[in-house]
């Protein structure tokens, strides 16, 4: 095909599909614009959210106590120092005692008192926060400037929890004034920038905090940003998302397909970053209380069946490797024993399945009793995946019926049982976020949606991550993650597929944009002209 | 009383057999150029849709990741998707999809439809009043939007997809024919066999049945192009043909993002559902032009 039919073809498809996009130009100031794939943002309260791209908000407008660079090093934030009890019970804050609010309140122990006790408080309605704040007991204030944290039982990655997006500290002015609605749609931190205004499905504009002094050490900015005003636009096509950066609406785009990331990288007008996000990988769950995945042979057949390295490769273009354990290598406590486990093998698979007593049947799908090897897969994600998954598998005599479903959808099959696999994945910066879909405590049931969606129970698997959420050492806590990983392996009940990839595009014209510990959010405090 | 003749004038009389008058309809139909091809892009279609396992090249499941997103040439005719399969031989057993699909659609449409309309439309009086503002109000809503919503309570499928197109379309088949059936219901023939003792089931079924049956046949057409488009604008989104079927809106949707590397993803999908669309609304267009009364006799 000649490359002028190609170039009419393109450019007439993208005529059709190209959104009309309005002009941000704004004299004298820079003014970045943030381009994220998103629509479906409810709270800016760091307190309550657990979605991944609402903190793409959070991270811009609060600070928190421990500040954390990309590789999850440590340095003061709005606390100059801290102390662990030898007993791992409880910590001693010193915070800095000149920092404010953006609505002028002094930022004192009362606030992080206030938070923290607000997060536990069932009425505000914590998703992500009150699992990362661990058995958090009470706060003891010592002085204005001087704070102490107690926990119920050790809690040895206190330090790391104080540090994550969920932890920031709220103004407690701004939450009392605003009630938990008003506040998770006028959030108010300590941030480089301020929360300005939002319209929903369409940009939140944020505006630079000129009072900022507080950054940590290891930015190259220090005191306000250089950016005067973020626009977080919404744009949840990802074409339409780079035809923006290119025609240079924005400066930077998110989940930036991988064909694009080569393209642009090479190009002399656009930077490129990739980040391998740390959590849950895409994953299958296997549903063991029903159908043929009821035997382990089956489960471990469907896992050899799949070349996941040639999966991700041709998916992703090298963008994302393929994933073997149920945390990311870039997860703490990540254990490599994983990477021996079901490797690619036809033939593997293929008598694992024989063994089982599903026999080749006609049309190339394998019978037992006169039923049909047909595993039904009901999913709201990356529909390639699901196509590349159903070529392998049919190889070996598997048919994986695919469904692309609803988000209401999926819940109700979920939360019936009438589904044999359920596709999931995290953005985490913990192991335990194991405990979420794994705990024998989190089967969903009618009336309760929850993440075992394996419904697999095995009390061994939640004693060793109990344990390990209050392991008394570092040690002691990887060590007890590790066997859980290679019980979670051993059981054959869950399959990673491929690393969670954050790819970013951006203009030349700024530089600076850094990620943020586990490697999706994109923290913008930092950016300024390139020249 | 079923000859494919309009509404208003049921007692035309004629001294041509009936086979001498299909030839002479052809024959006005032919006479123009877009209606005739229309019928020769459909024609090509069906054929290819029913000989799809003899025409196309490939299993339009099989990938070949080896070979994806490679450009049209000899061996693809029309290029390769992202998993290696061949855009062609997609395109040739989609068509199955969306013909069937349409065609399912619109009868379903136009049988519950239609009656709905002749129930109204002969009844009259209060029955007809509220049942026609209930329509009215139905029609308010942007189809699509009626489907999606219908989808949206069943689920998403093909099965449920002919369902919500069909009840997005059963408004404007109600209409219309109860439209006509008010002007036949006046005809003298009604009078003289309600006269002779008919009563009002067979009154419906054996004199206003055949006498919409015209004004049926051009809406069915002119409504299946837009079933077709329908169809494929909720695979588009993921309602209603589910992988890996070869579904031409779906195949759209899978090429969106590859728009730029491999446009052939995009590009040949929508052609064929542009041909498709195209072709039946032109033998639409000529149909409701030769059945209509006003212009019958140019």
């Amino acid at each position: 095909m000649g490359n002028r039919m190609r170039k009419l073809m393109w450019t007439t498809a993208l005529a059709l599909s190209l959104t009309p996009v309005m002009a941000l130009a704004q004299a004298g100031d820079l003014a970045i614009v943030f381009a994220d794939d998103s629509t479906s943002d409810v709270t800016f309260d760091p307190r309550v959210t657990q979605s991944r791209h609402e903190e793409q908000v959070i991270a811009q407008v609060f600070d928190q106590l421990v500040s954390a660079d990309a590789d999850n090093k440590k340095y003061p934030g709005l606390a100059k120092s801290w102390t662990m009890a030898p007993d791992n019970k409880s910590v001693v804050l010193q915070l800095r005692d000149d920092v404010t609010f953006h609505d002028g309140t002094k930022f004192d122990a009362e606030a992080v008192k206030f938070t923290f006790d607000t997060i536990v408080d069932p009425a505000t309605g914590s998703q992500g926060a009150i699992d990362m704040i661990g058995p958090y007991e009470g706060s003891d204030i010592l002085g204005p400037y001087e704070i102490r944290i107690r926990y119920k039982r050790p809690f040895p990655t206190a330090i790391d929890s104080f540090s994550e997006n969920e932890l920031s500290i709220v103004s407690p002015t701004a939450v009392k004034k605003l009630g938990g609605t008003g506040f998770a749609q006028a959030p108010v931190g300590t941030g480089p920038f301020k929360f300005v205004s939002w319209e929903k499905n369409k940009q939140i504009v944020l505006e630079r905090n000129p009072d900022y002094k507080w950054g940590a050490p290891f930015y190259s900015t220090q005191g306000p940003s250089k950016v005067a005003r973020i626009i977080h636009r919404f744009i949840p096509n990802a074409a339409t998302r780079v035809a923006a950066l290119e025609s240079g609406e924005v400066h930077y785009t998110d989940l930036t397909p991988p064909l694009d990331m080569r393209r642009l990288g090479d190009s002399s007008k656009y930077d490129t970053m990739t980040g391998v996000a740390s959590g849950v990988p895409f994953s299958l769950m296997f549903n063991v209380s029903r159908g043929p995945l009821q035997d382990i042979k089956v489960r471990q057949a469907f896992m050899y069946a799949v070349d996941r390295s040639r999966l991700s490769q041709n998916l992703f273009f090298g963008y994302a490797k393929a994933a073997w354990g149920p945390i990311a290598p870039s997860t703490p406590a990540y254990w490599k024993g994983v990477e021996e486990y079901y490797k690619f093998s036809r033939e593997t698979a293929g008598k694992l399945l024989e063994e089982a007593g599903w026999k080749m049947g006609s049309g190339g799908i394998r019978e037992k009793d006169g039923q049909p090897l047909q595993i039904y897969y009901p999913t709201l994600l990356e529909p390639e995946t699901s196509v590349a998954l159903q070529a392998d598998l049919k190889r070996v005599g598997i048919d994986l019926k695919v469904e692309n479903v609803t988000k209401a959808k999926q819940d109700e099959l979920i939360i019936n049982n009438q589904y044999d696999v359920g596709g999931i994945r995290w953005v985490y910066n913990d192991p335990s976020v194991l405990r979420i879909p794994f705990d024998s405590g989190n089967i969903p049931e009618p009336g309760k949606f929850k993440f075992n969606w394996m419904r697999w129970k095995s009390p061994e698997l939640d004693k060793v991550l109990a344990a390990a959420s209050t392991a008394a050492s570092l040690e002691e806590r990887t060590k007890l993650y590790a066997d859980a990983q290679k019980m979670i392996m051993d059981a054959a009940v869950f399959m990673p597929i491929h690393d969670q990839i954050q790819t970013i595009a951006s203009s030349k014209k700024v530089v600076g944009a850094r990620f943020a510990p586990g490697n999706w959010q994109v923290r913008l405090y930092d950016v300024r002209p390139a020249n | 009383m079923t000859l494919p003749f309009p509404v208003a004038a049921p007692l035309v009389t004629s001294d041509l057999t009936r086979s001498q008058r299909a030839l002479r309809f052809i024959r006005r139909f032919a006479r123009h150029t877009g209606a005739s091809a229309g019928v020769a892009i459909l024609l090509v279609l069906v054929v290819c849709t029913i000989l799809a396992p003899f025409i196309a090249p490939f299993d339009p499941t099989e990938t070949d990741v080896g070979a994806r997103l490679s450009a049209p040439d000899s061996i693809h005719w029309l290029g390769v998707d992202l998993h290696g399969r061949d855009i062609f031989s997609r395109i040739v057993w989609g068509g199955r999809y969306s013909l069937a699909v349409g065609m399912a659609t619109v009868l379903l449409a136009l049988v519950v439809g239609s009656t709905i309309g002749i129930f109204l439309g002969y009844r009259g009086g209060r029955v007809d009043a509220i049942g026609s503002r209930a329509i009215d109000v139905l029609l308010g809503f942007p189809s699509v939007v009626m489907a999606i919503l219908v989808v949206a309570v069943l689920g998403v499928g093909l099965v449920n997809v002919v369902i919500a197109v069909a009840i997005a379309q059963i408004p404007r088949f109600a209409r219309v024919v109860r439209g006509a059936v008010l002007v036949v219901k006046e005809q003298l023939y009604i009078d003289a066999a309600r006269a002779i003792g008919a009563n009002g089931r067979h009154i419906m079924v054996r004199h206003l049945v055949p006498n919409v049956m015209p004004t049926l046949i051009v809406l069915g057409t002119l409504n299946l192009g837009d079933a077709i488009l329908s169809t494929a604008t909720l695979s588009f989104l993921g309602l209603g043909a589910q992988p890996p079927a070869p579904e031409w809106g779906a195949m759209l949707n899978d090429g969106r993002d590859y728009m730029r590397y491999a446009p052939w993803m995009m590009f040949f999908p929508g052609l064929a559902l542009f041909l498709t669309v195209m072709s039946v609304n032109l033998i639409g267009d000529r149909l409701s032009h030769l059945l209509d009364p006003r212009a019958r006799n140019k």
